[in-house]
């Protein structure tokens, strides 16, 4: 009789413990890694620009992973622009072997459009292949 | 004959001078990767804080008028739980994907900035899931070579932009919510 009851609590505690550990992983989990995941989509910097400007494509790029090739045309300290469309922003700083003109592929989350500057923005980015 | 082409001249020259002043006063200064961070942490609880660092900032010396944009999705949180629920509850980021700022520096004198830093009040409009509220605020400015750097802050509530936060979590996020920006935008 005594050991079952033993047999309950231990078991109360395993129940209360898993749920504690699924509670904390649910509240903590770990932010999603870009340079990871899977690609969604493979487009030209241009495509993607255009797309941005017909409504209904639009959403479907949103918060998705994309690698993007085209030409550097802007360089700065932590983000490049591509064919002055897409500006993507390095997880660190921008690779500094980086020039003008080169033709690259990066992947990175698709953050949304700039409006202002007419850009598709593209977050935590990672250089693919440079040549 | 010749005071004729001397005159000629002086016109020429003055009409050049006048096309090439107004093409200065055109100049606009622009940073694509401008810092906007907002915090509505309440002591004890959780950092309730988010960083955006891909913020655009456009400023003409010649309107005194800046205009800002910061897409939501480029909002980061320490806890990504956190980033969730605030561009699916309380921002909804896929119906209202952009925050912008559009404002006047009344007082900005952009030939006399330099080193020192220069507070330049403003005033504009901040708009959030479709909802407008008025901003006033003082910036700090100062310009180094082609670089003008813009710092501020200013507080917004979450009622100014309808968002309702559940009871549950009242008590963990303050009731006023304080915004800062770091711009430093580049000669264009």
């Amino acid at each position: 009789m005594k050991g079952k009851k033993l047999y309950v609590v231990l078991a109360g505690v395993l129940v209360l413990l898993i749920l504690a550990i699924s509670m904390y992983n649910y509240i903590y989990k770990s932010h999603r890694d870009i340079a990871t995941e899977r690609v969604a989509y493979t487009i030209s910097a241009a495509q993607i620009h255009m797309d941005f400007g017909k409504e209904d494509k639009m959403p479907k790029y949103v918060d998705q992973v994309v690698q993007i090739h085209g030409k550097i045309t802007v360089i700065e300290q932590n983000a490049i622009v591509i064919d002055d469309k897409v500006q993507a922003g390095f997880i660190m700083d921008a690779p500094n072997d980086l020039s003008i003109a080169d033709q690259v592929t990066i992947k990175g989350r698709c953050v949304g459009y700039d409006d202002l500057l007419e850009l598709v923005k593209i977050d935590q980015a990672t250089l693919i292949h440079n040549n | 004959m010749k005071s004729v082409n001397i005159r000629l001249s002086l016109l020429i020259l003055v009409l050049v001078h006048g096309a090439i002043a107004s093409l200065w006063a055109q100049e606009k200064y622009i940073d694509k990767n401008g810092i906007v961070i907002f915090e509505a942490s309440e002591q004890l609880f959780e950092e309730v804080k988010a960083t955006n660092e891909s913020v655009t900032a456009i400023l003409s010396t010649e309107t005194k008028q800046i205009a800002s944009l910061a897409l939501i999705k480029g909002f980061h949180f320490k806890n990504s739980l956190m980033e969730e629920h605030f561009n699916e509850n309380y921002i909804e980021s896929d119906i209202y994907p952009k925050a912008k700022f559009k404002g006047n520096l009344i007082d900005l004198n952009a030939v006399e900035l330099d080193e020192n830093v220069t507070e330049v009040p403003v005033e504009g409009i901040l708009e959030v899931r479709g909802e407008q509220k008025e901003i006033h605020t003082v910036l700090k400015i100062q310009k180094i070579g082609d670089i003008i750097s813009i710092t501020g802050e200013f507080i917004v509530t979450p009622g100014d932009f309808a968002i309702e936060i559940p009871k549950i979590v009242r008590n963990k996020i303050a009731k006023e919510v304080l915004v800062k920006l770091d711009f430093k935008l580049a000669k264009k």
